[in-house]
């Protein structure tokens, strides 16, 4: 892959911090929800949230986006 | 201990589903902005690419908080605009004390 240019490595940060403050929020907004419609639409939201942090952290570590990255 | 904040949180705030559901929406109308305008700037395909799936989910899922936001009818979007105003007028007078 190319190296990636310096306003894609801010946006990956942005984007980054967004979905995991987001995540935190919607953990803590998941307990007071009392519709179990909406409880099951905010898992199913959480767990999306997650997987692309996920992705996002695999995507900076399987191309050493930065320095620090994981031991191989 | 989860419990004791949120009936701590639900007796200071004046917090329903119907609150968390607007809020929801909108902050995933926010992170679809952000993804599409991400999208749109990377130049680096692999990038592009996850940023599109990202896109297209958090769309789903705005889709479906969407659709059961009217179906409970917490969001009435075929009401007319003065309609759907006076009715976010009134509720907004619940929330000064």
């Amino acid at each position: 892959m190319r190296k990636l240019t310096e306003g894609e490595i801010l946006s990956l940060t942005g984007l980054l911090k967004m979905e995991k403050d987001g995540l935190a929020v919607s953990k803590a907004m998941q307990a007071l929800i009392t519709d179990e419609d909406l409880k099951k639409q905010a898992e199913s939201g959480i767990l999306a949230m997650e997987g692309r942090v996920k992705g996002m952290q695999q995507f900076i570590n399987e191309n050493q986006v930065t320095s620090t990255g994981e031991v191989q | 201990m989860t419990s004791f904040f949120t009936n701590k949180t639900k007796e200071n705030m004046d917090i329903n589903d119907e609150v968390i559901a607007n809020n929801m929406m909108g902050s995933a109308a926010a992170s679809a902005q952000a993804y599409l305008s991400a999208t749109m700037t990377a130049p680096t395909p692999e990038l592009k690419a996850m940023y599109s799936s990202s896109l297209n989910q958090v769309l789903g899922g705005h889709t479906a908080v969407t659709e059961l936001a009217v179906k409970k009818g917490w969001e009435k979007p075929y009401h007319s605009p003065s309609e759907q105003l006076s009715d976010v007028y009134n509720k907004s007078k619940n929330t000064l004390s």
